[in-house]
């Protein structure tokens, strides 16, 4: 298959933190077969279809397990049934019940936990290295017989209810689900629907054996059915939250990073990593208008699109968005040999995991390469958008091969393309 | 060579990594003998085969390098303490005013820095100041080439002033509401002595350039300082380097006598933050219960998803808070309704996650010029490992001492009604 070949094939050139990939098919002959469209997988002889990506780092002192579970396309209304689904699925198993999951993934404090980011729904425990075989069986458990106790649903959705984000994760994505209207029902069945094997990808990351990871992984997910497939497009009204601050926005056009990530990843630490970044630079300390002012990569998912986000204090007047973009034009075109240095250098530190990377995961911040449990995210992430491996070397020297002209076209192209709006305190209610 | 006086750091190397991993590496016999102490002391070590070297000067600076060897990064730590300039009401916030001018330095000093790999960041804590280079190796020079200029004096101008003061506006607005409960629970537990290193705007458009050069002179005194370096680095070298760059900082001035803080058990309702917090009246880093209370809220923050802990160590009484910035209900009914099982259970958590907390800083470069650097600043002789054995030798009981910090009755709980 062509990903296999193309995964085997990129391993000989891993050097450093040696990640090992399998894609594994625990039955290839029957996953080959085709997709009957509409009814649910695992028929014709499948017995699983789950991919497998190991990271093997000698140097940790952990193992980390973590799913990332594709989401199909829905509206709104469903994130927030996905949301309930991911505070409850640590909540045991059948095989599991809840305090085992504690007593099995808990050892070091980052138990069996589930959490959304675009596009994905995720399950992840980071454990002692001889307890990584037991925490997968729990994570797999978790996935094909979640218990989703009517009790444990009700109380995520009392909690939600008193739950109010942050700040700035109002100003990234203001939804606000009304969590009343949640019923168990419907989070057992979208359950049923979207947890199927060939929607996940399991990730383990550590000091585990090496090579190990694949087959361990098609043994505890041979026999697999998910449920029946069906569509999430009803809508409902959604509220929003309004931020304290006076936000303004520039959001651009969506892109495809399989194409396009290498150009899209410079532009991004260009201008927004570090404190010699544009917005940096311009926003904060040139004009005064903000102290916290972020360009980066927004994830939707399988595509990117490159935002500019600047938080003011309640009461600021400026700038509009237009005065924000032709700000940010103006030094984009003054962009030298020497930013597109400083701009390769922040893509070398971001690689290691010395400074964030420039994709955002929705209202979880940056994904970030500095631990092992973010390795194993970034890795999942980055696969299911660009189809490639997250690799340190590879990143720099793709980021760095970006011609200068190349990059200040990108910019200039997003920025001008660009949707801007203001929201929050002094802005309009139009998100 | 150095005028300064050598002292010679316990390192906390085990036995059977002295002949093979820092036998053939170190250079210098004072390092040597550091090691071969710390054989005879046979410690337990929570970095193996790290040789390290403190040394203080004539003048009172202390400087911390420690060899990381296969660390890719250099980090550099200029520490500068408090002790000498304790803000008031009226000059609240002058020192957190000064470090972000500082840290601006030149208009080019982070296109020179970052171009090479290097990042700079800086921070105002109560209790000092401290600028942070990260460094690709061999590049640590030019942390110590960017610093030189901070200590010989400091200028600036009632225009840089103004403009620096538009920008914080918008810090002071928006907040973090962790640090926000955080300060919270400081002010109740220490009244005006709790003063956070934040300040106030009204406070701060009270500096001048000539009050700010008044207070950098005495902030950043010879006697004041620290600096920790930690990375693959010559211990003697690097220790030559920053004994010369800190003997051009200017001479201390006689420190003002401070009364000890004394902390009380409150509960208040904040309306500039939002969410709830528990906090423990820790008695400084030397005492035990301050580590019985990091373990102890470490280990409740795994029972409440999406909580914190902060936790700053310090060489005064101060607080280790629990808190939830999303929400206002639910720690205390956590707190204060844990079973007996519920405490068994924490403890082995408590227990390991607390020393996890400082030997997982104690592994990278980054950690340990932080950590040491903190220990440093406030007690010259401090070092975190004596933090963590306290954490070891801790028994269920004191645990249970740790948890009962948290109290309702003996902690201070603050509830954000904000937003």
């Amino acid at each position: 298959m062509t990903l296999t070949n193309l995964l085997v094939w990129r391993r000989c050139r891993w050097a450093v933190l040696v990640p090992l990939l399998a894609a594994s098919f625990a039955n290839v002959a029957s996953a080959n077969s085709p997709l009957l469209e509409g009814w649910p997988t695992g028929l014709e002889g499948q017995n699983s279809r789950v991919r497998t990506l190991e990271l093997s780092d000698a140097g940790a002192e952990s193992v980390v397990v973590h799913a990332a579970i594709a989401l199909p396309a829905m509206s709104d209304h469903y994130r927030a049934r996905v949301e309930i689904l991911a505070d409850v699925l640590s909540q045991g198993s059948e095989a599991y019940p809840r305090l085992t999951v504690r007593r099995l993934t808990g050892a070091l404090g980052s138990p069996l936990r589930g959490f959304t980011t675009p596009g994905a729904l995720h399950l992840r425990a980071e454990v002692p290295v001889e307890a990584w075989d037991n925490a997968l069986a729990v994570l797999v458990d978790a996935m094909r017989r979640p218990l989703l106790d009517e009790a444990a649903v009700r109380a995520s959705i009392e909690t939600r209810t008193l739950v109010e984000p942050g700040e700035w994760s109002k100003a990234l994505d203001g939804l606000r689900f009304d969590w009343a209207t949640v019923q168990p029902r419907e989070v057992r069945e979208l359950a049923d629907a979207i947890l199927r094997p060939e929607r996940t990808l399991v990730v383990v990351a550590g000091a585990h054996e090496p090579r190990t990871a694949a087959a361990r992984v098609a043994a505890r997910c041979a026999g697999w059915v998910g449920g029946l497939e069906r569509r999430w497009t009803f809508e409902s009204d959604q509220r929003v939250w309004f931020p304290k601050g006076r936000y303004v926005d520039l959001l651009g056009a969506p892109i495809d990073p399989r194409s396009e990530w290498p150009v899209a990843c410079l532009a991004a630490l260009a201008l927004g990593a570090g404190k010699d970044s544009t917005v940096f630079r311009i926003v904060r300390e040139r004009h005064a208008w903000s102290y916290r002012q972020e360009a980066f990569l927004a994830s939707e998912g399988q595509r990117w699109r490159l935002r500019c986000l600047v938080q003011q204090a309640p009461g600021s007047e400026a700038p509009d968005p237009d005065a924000l973009r032709q700000a940010l034009l103006a030094d984009v075109a003054a962009w030298d040999e020497s930013t597109l240095a400083r701009a390769a250098a922040m893509a070398k530190l971001a690689a290691i995991g010395r400074i964030p990377s420039p994709l955002q995961i929705g209202t979880r911040g940056r994904a970030d390469a500095s631990s092992l449990s973010g390795r194993a995210l970034l890795a999942a992430l980055w696969f299911e958008a660009t189809g490639e491996l997250w690799e340190v070397e590879e990143f720099s020297r793709r980021c760095a091969e970006v011609p200068l002209a190349k990059v200040k076209e990108w910019a200039t192209t997003q920025l001008k393309a660009s949707a801007g709006r203001i929201y929050g305190a002094s802005g309009t209610p139009d998100r | 060579m150095f005028r300064g006086r050598r002292l010679v750091n316990t390192p906390l190397i085990p036995i059977p990594s002295l002949g093979v991993e820092v036998g053939t590496r170190l250079k210098s016999h004072v390092s040597a003998i550091a090691s071969l102490l710390a054989a005879l002391a046979g410690a337990q070590g929570t970095d193996p085969g790290a040789p390290r070297l403190r040394t203080e000067t004539e003048a009172g600076s202390v400087i911390w390098v420690e060899s990381v060897p296969d660390a890719k990064e250099v980090v550099v730590s200029l520490w500068a303490s408090a002790r000498d300039t304790a803000e008031t009401p009226t000059t609240h916030g002058h020192r957190h005013l000064l470090e972000h001018l500082m840290a601006q330095g030149d208009a080019s000093i982070d296109r020179r820095l970052e171009s090479e790999g290097i990042t700079l960041t800086a921070q105002t804590f109560r209790f000092a100041m401290h600028f942070q280079f990260r460094c690709p190796p061999g590049k640590e020079n030019r942390a110590f080439q960017e610093i030189a200029p901070w200590l010989r004096g400091f200028e600036t101008t009632a225009a840089r002033i103004e403009h620096e003061l538009r920008i914080m506006r918008h810090e002071f607005a928006l907040r973090d509401g962790a640090d926000a409960l955080a300060a919270a629970a400081w002010r109740a537990a220490f009244g005006q002595r709790g003063l956070d290193a934040w300040g106030t705007l009204t406070a701060m458009a009270g500096a001048t350039p000539e009050s700010l050069k008044s207070l950098h002179r005495a902030h950043f005194a010879q006697s004041n300082l620290v600096v920790a370096v930690a990375g693959p680095v010559d211990l003697d070298s690097t220790t030559r380097q920053a004994v010369a760059l800190l003997t051009t900082a200017p001479k201390a001035t006689a420190s003002p006598h401070r009364e000890a803080l004394v902390g009380e058990s409150a509960r208040v309702e904040d309306e500039s933050s939002f969410g709830e917090a528990r906090s423990a009246i820790a008695p400084g880093f030397a005492r035990d219960e301050t580590q019985w209370a990091l373990a102890a809220a470490l280990a409740l923050a795994t029972e409440v998803p999406r909580s914190f802990v902060s936790f700053v160590p310090s060489a005064e009484p101060s607080l280790v808070t629990w808190g939830r910035d999303d929400q206002r209900h639910g720690l205390g009914t956590v707190a204060d309704g844990l079973s007996s099982n519920d405490e068994a259970r924490l403890f082995r958590i408590g227990w390991e996650m607390g020393q996890a907390w400082y030997e997982n800083q104690l592994r990278s470069p980054v950690g340990i010029a932080y950590l040491r650097g903190l220990y440093a600043v406030q007690s010259r002789g401090a070092k975190p490992e004596d933090s963590v054995r306290k954490i070891q030798a801790m028994t269920f009981e004191q645990f249970k001492e740790g948890l009962r910090a948290f109290g309702k009755d003996r902690g201070v709980t603050v509830v954000g009604v904000g937003r």
